[in-house]
């Protein structure tokens, strides 16, 4: 239970600063929503997406294993934060 | 039948670390982060004193085997990724040629396939010897490149370009090296500059790589469990990782050694990694291995070669 409740208020926090910093990498005047689809929505490319992780990296202080990560668990912002939230560690 | 009779390289001793390069190419902290963390680059090679003649002459000198046979060259093909790259009227092909005693020969330039051009190469010597009626005749592959300019130097998000050489001598046959196959899958609709359509390549390059691997293994009748090796280009590493999870290869039998300490040396790429190969002893006689090439830019092209070793 309490790693669930560790990863679900990591997720929250991903999603928080995730949805922040996609209005400011990809310059949008119109906010991000957590149900928004990354690539055909809003055009991230593969290594904005490697510049958003290691932003989310710094900002929230964790360090993301990207080895298994892939297009599948990058559709939208909510699947890339449900990643994260389970393949990262405090730095 | 084409086979590689001989394989040299040229790699200047200079190297620069890619936070030199950052003010020049305008990567800002986080960009060469992620190009150390993820891409797995930390420096490449250059010849800051050098030109484009130097280098190639360097490959040519390391390549021994050509020796006592530059009349049967028939054919020199130079495999470049860039259409220009010397200002008018310098030509480092034709003066290499006279240089070398190879004035005699057909030399020409392969391009428009990126850093896909030296599979071209490869493939068009092979076929313009086989259809030669001299004895025994031979080409000269040449590849490498100065990265003097912005678009010569950094791919963006991707790839940062170094500097070297690879000269490859090719023959009708062989005791090592011989193609089985190759496929090349040449993409127009990738050709512009506008953001969706360098979106739709990176969305779709493994696929289409995947597919043109998948085709050359099967021109060649073999399977990638057969396959000892594989000779990649130098784009990162992240890709490579991801293409091996597609394919179900191990990225331990990739030779991804040159990556992080020379960076993506154009279209020499493949002569180098074989340089390494077999240094390293991951080709044993008998094995078989893939080259593979991605050539981006205007359009894009997939390439891979099935070798016997």
């Amino acid at each position: 239970m309490d790693d669930l409740q560790t990863t679900t208020g990591l997720r929250e926090r991903v999603v928080d600063a995730m949805t922040e910093l996609l209005v400011r990498i990809l310059r949008r005047d119109a906010p991000v929503t957590e149900s928004m689809q990354l690539m055909d929505e809003l055009g991230l490319s593969s290594s904005l997406g490697l510049e958003l992780l290691l932003e989310l990296e710094e900002e929230l202080s964790i360090q993301i294993d990207v080895e298994e990560l892939d297009n599948e668990q990058m559709h939208t912002v909510g699947d890339l934060a449900t990643y994260i939230a389970t393949h990262s560690i405090p730095q | 039948m084409t086979a590689l009779r001989a394989v040299a390289t040229y790699l200047p001793a200079h190297r620069i670390p890619i936070e030199d390069l950052a003010g020049k190419l305008d990567l800002t902290p986080i960009q060469v982060k992620m190009f150390r963390r993820y891409h797995g680059l930390s420096q490449v090679a250059a010849d800051p004193g050098g030109t484009l003649l130097d280098l190639l002459r360097g490959a040519t000198e390391a390549l021994s085997e050509l020796r006592g046979r530059e009349r049967q060259v028939r054919y020199v093909v130079y495999a470049r990724a860039f259409p220009v790259v010397a200002p008018y009227p310098e030509n480092a092909l034709d003066d290499l040629c006279r240089a070398i005693g190879l004035d005699h020969a057909i030399a020409f330039t392969v391009t428009h396939q990126s850093c896909a051009s030296g599979l071209l190469a490869i493939d068009v010597a092979g076929r313009l010897i086989d259809a030669d009626d001299t004895e025994d005749p031979l080409a000269l592959v040449l590849a490498g490149e100065k990265a003097f300019t912005y678009d010569s130097q950094l791919l963006p998000g991707t790839s940062i370009f170094g500097e070297g050489a690879a000269a490859c001598l090719v023959g009708r046959d062989g005791p090592r090296d011989r193609l089985l196959a190759y496929a090349c899958d040449v993409r127009g609709e990738y050709d512009g500059e506008l953001s969706e359509v360098a979106a739709g390549f990176q969305r779709e390059y493994r696929t289409l790589l995947t597919a043109v691997i998948r085709t050359a293994l099967d021109r060649a009748g073999t399977t990638i469990r057969d396959i000892a090796a594989i000779l990649p280009h130098n784009v990162n590493l992240v890709s490579w990782q991801r293409l091996c999870r597609a394919l179900g290869f191990p990225i331990g039998n990739v030779v991804l050694d040159n990556v992080g300490t020379l960076g993506h040396v154009y279209c020499a790429d493949a002569f180098v990694n074989h340089r390494t190969a077999l240094a390293r002893g991951l080709l044993r006689p008998g094995d078989r291995y893939l080259v593979v090439a991605t050539g981006a830019g205007h359009g894009a092209t997939f390439s891979a070669m099935v070798f016997e070793h």
